[in-house]
């Protein structure tokens, strides 16, 4: 058996994905505050409740300490999930092209998701510190060129 | 080589005209009905009438003509360049290393005159060429595509002789592949049923009488216009597939495939075999009860083209697959078939759930809906039956570098493609099959494509995943 991949996310992942969490608990209390003054009821502050600890306490530390991912010379493999957890391999001479995006949320952490487009469509690699994901991303690229020319 | 430009046949006026026509339709339209409305439905307003619709007709030919005027191409500098526009200006070159086909499409005016359009596909272009010329004679095709051998043989080769493989799809089957097709034959009988069910169970006997006075004021008046709705939409589905369908042939042509098809709108396409990523025999629930299957191809970079570009063949008994594709397709022939299944303690994994979720939704309708009583249950027992049928179609196959993986959701369907042409593949676990001991595996093959076995056992998963991973060495240790 091929041993499993070995690199870790960038530790502030977990903050990142925390923000998420919170933004996303943002639209549960208010939908919570609606359903309570149209159907009244005290349950309803459960939902916040809920989002809150599965989106900023437990998944995010669980998808941080499932990541892993290895780019070697001649496939990318990974390895996420929480609940359910997928390994991953996509052959370097399938890939087409690489690149970096960093939206809002990863600009304030420092952070970049490298994104590899396939024929079959796109693979992530995310919240990685900027600079790493930059040198990842110029890797994979040089690799996907060689593996052509193989 | 090089070429001269080269003008378009002169029933290219007649095809931008019409283009010309229908893009100013709306305009026309609404010229049409001012001028009749402004002054009540006269002699006169239908004389002002006439003559709007003159004036747009000999502005279109004028537009067409002058956009056939204007319009040139040629084959040069390894590259394909052509210009269109009077006023503004448009010149477009693609380069001769991105052409991956030149497709021809005839309509029912390129038909009226003998001609074809000629679309330069590339790999970043839509189900429009990049450049398309609308109106090309025979002879100019001829050159075009001798233009582009000269560069790029691979993509065009001399018109061939002798006879090549070739299939062609019978009215008969073509009949039955139309009737058969889409899932909305199968949503009709059981919708049908459903309104029969849920008729009866309002308790009334007055369905016979009131069907024969036809009055459409009680519910029952509603069922049938939906019913009638259905089998109008059935019937123009089934006359659409016949049209797309009609005189469908594949042809193995060197290292392409060429596949026409069509009545109104006949349509070539080349496929280069090179970018076909993997076979998928599909077997609707109409087709499955009597062993026939449509084919079709994974096509890398195709994926936004409608599902009727991706069919490789219509209609096939299930047993002809594997001859078919060893004679049109050899580089992906594989036996649909004898595949091996997930373990039998797999089976109440597929059933199990499904049948949770269905009593739920079953139960939940029950408890919203009182009045509809106690039927909605049925869904979990009916549920259960879905998972048992996608139990008995997973398997899964990997031999001489070639990979065989089937599964269903409603129609059942089996991907065949060589393991070294696999865009990803993955494993995956749930908590509960790791307790089990069985995992999911999963591939990729292009943008619409992929397949699923799920629950096997977690070490023949693994191996095949590993084996996945080194498909060059599967096939040197086979062959």
């Amino acid at each position: 058996m091929t041993p499993e991949p070995s690199r870790r996310l960038a530790p502030s992942a977990r903050w990142l994905w925390r923000a998420q969490g919170l933004i996303a608990t943002i639209p549960a209390i208010v939908a919570a505050g609606w359903l309570r003054s149209e159907q009244g009821g005290a349950l309803w502050a459960l939902l916040p409740v809920a989002v809150f600890a599965l989106g900023v306490v437990a998944v995010p530390e669980l998808r941080w300490s499932r990541w892993r991912y290895e780019v070697r010379d001649a496939e990318i493999d990974l390895r996420h999930g929480t609940v359910r957890i997928t390994r991953t391999l996509v052959p370097m001479l399938r890939v087409q092209h690489v690149d970096t995006t960093r939206g809002p949320l990863d600009q304030l952490f420092g952070l970049a998701t490298v994104v590899v487009h396939t024929a079959a469509g796109t693979t992530t690699i995310p919240a990685l510190e900027t600079a790493e994901a930059g040198q990842l991303r110029d890797r994979i690229a040089a690799l996907a060129r060689t593996a052509d020319e193989l | 080589m090089s070429s001269e430009p080269a003008k378009l046949h002169p029933a290219a006026i007649a095809v931008l005209a019409l283009n010309a026509l229908r893009e100013a339709a709306l305009p026309i339209i609404v010229l049409l009905f001012t001028a009749i409305a402004g002054s009540g439905l006269d002699t006169a307003a239908l004389r002002r009438g006439l003559l709007y619709l003159a004036i747009g007709v000999a502005a279109a030919s004028l537009m067409g003509f002058l956009r056939w005027l204007s319009t040139s191409y040629r084959v040069e500098d390894g590259g394909v360049h052509a210009r269109t526009g009077f006023l503004l200006r448009k010149e477009t070159t693609v380069p001769l290393s991105r052409v991956q086909g030149l497709d021809t499409v005839a309509g029912p005016v390129q038909r009226l005159f003998g001609v074809v359009a000629v679309h330069v596909q590339t790999a970043g272009g839509g189900a429009k060429g990049e450049i398309v010329l609308e109106a090309v004679g025979p002879e100019a095709v001829e050159a075009l595509r001798e233009g582009v051998r000269a560069h790029r043989p691979e993509l065009v080769e001399a018109a061939p002789a002798t006879a090549l493989p070739e299939r062609r799809l019978t009215r008969r089957d073509g009949l039955i592949a139309a009737v058969t097709a889409g899932q909305l034959g199968v949503i009709l009988p059981a919708l049908a049923g459903g309104l029969q069910l849920l008729s009866g169970s309002f308790g009334n006997q007055r369905g016979v009488e009131d069907a024969s006075r036809l009055l459409p004021d009680s519910a029952f008046g509603w069922e049938l216009a939906a019913v009638g709705l259905l089998i109008i939409a059935w019937g123009l589905s089934v006359a659409g597939s016949l049209i797309a369908f009609a005189g469908f042939t594949v042809t193995r042509d060197g290292e392409r495939l060429r596949i026409r098809r069509g009545l109104l709108q006949r349509t070539e396409v080349a496929v280069p075999i090179r970018r076909i990523h993997g076979v998928r025999v599909v077997e609707g629930l109409l087709r499955r009860p009597f062993g026939l299957t449509a084919l079709r191809v994974e096509i890398a970079g195709y994926a936004a083209e409608a599902s009727a570009a991706r069919t490789l063949y219509p209609l096939l008994r299930r047993a002809d697959v594997e001859p078919f594709l060893a004679e049109l397709l050899p580089e992906l022939a594989d036996d649909p078939g004898h595949l091996t299944p997930p373990p039998a303690r797999a089976a109440r994994r597929y059933v199990l759930p499904r049948a949770l979720s269905g009593a739920i939704v079953g139960g939940a309708a029950c408890l919203i809906f009182p009045a509809i009583a106690w039927w909605p249950l049925l869904l979990a027992p009916l549920a259960a039956l879905d998972g048992w049928l996608d139990y008995r179609a997973a398997g899964w196959r990997l031999r001489d570098g070639r990979l065989a993986m089937s599964s269903r959701t409603l129609a059942w369907s089996t991907l065949l493609a060589p393991a070294a042409r696999l865009q990803e593949h993955a494993i995956a676990q749930t908590p509960l099959q790791r307790r089990a001991g069985l995992a999911d595996v999963q591939v990729a093959v292009g943008k619409a494509g992929g397949a699923q076995v799920r629950h096997l056992e977690a070490d023949v998963a693994g191996d095949l995943w590993e084996r996945l991973r080194r498909p060059e060495r599967t096939s040197k240790a086979a062959g």
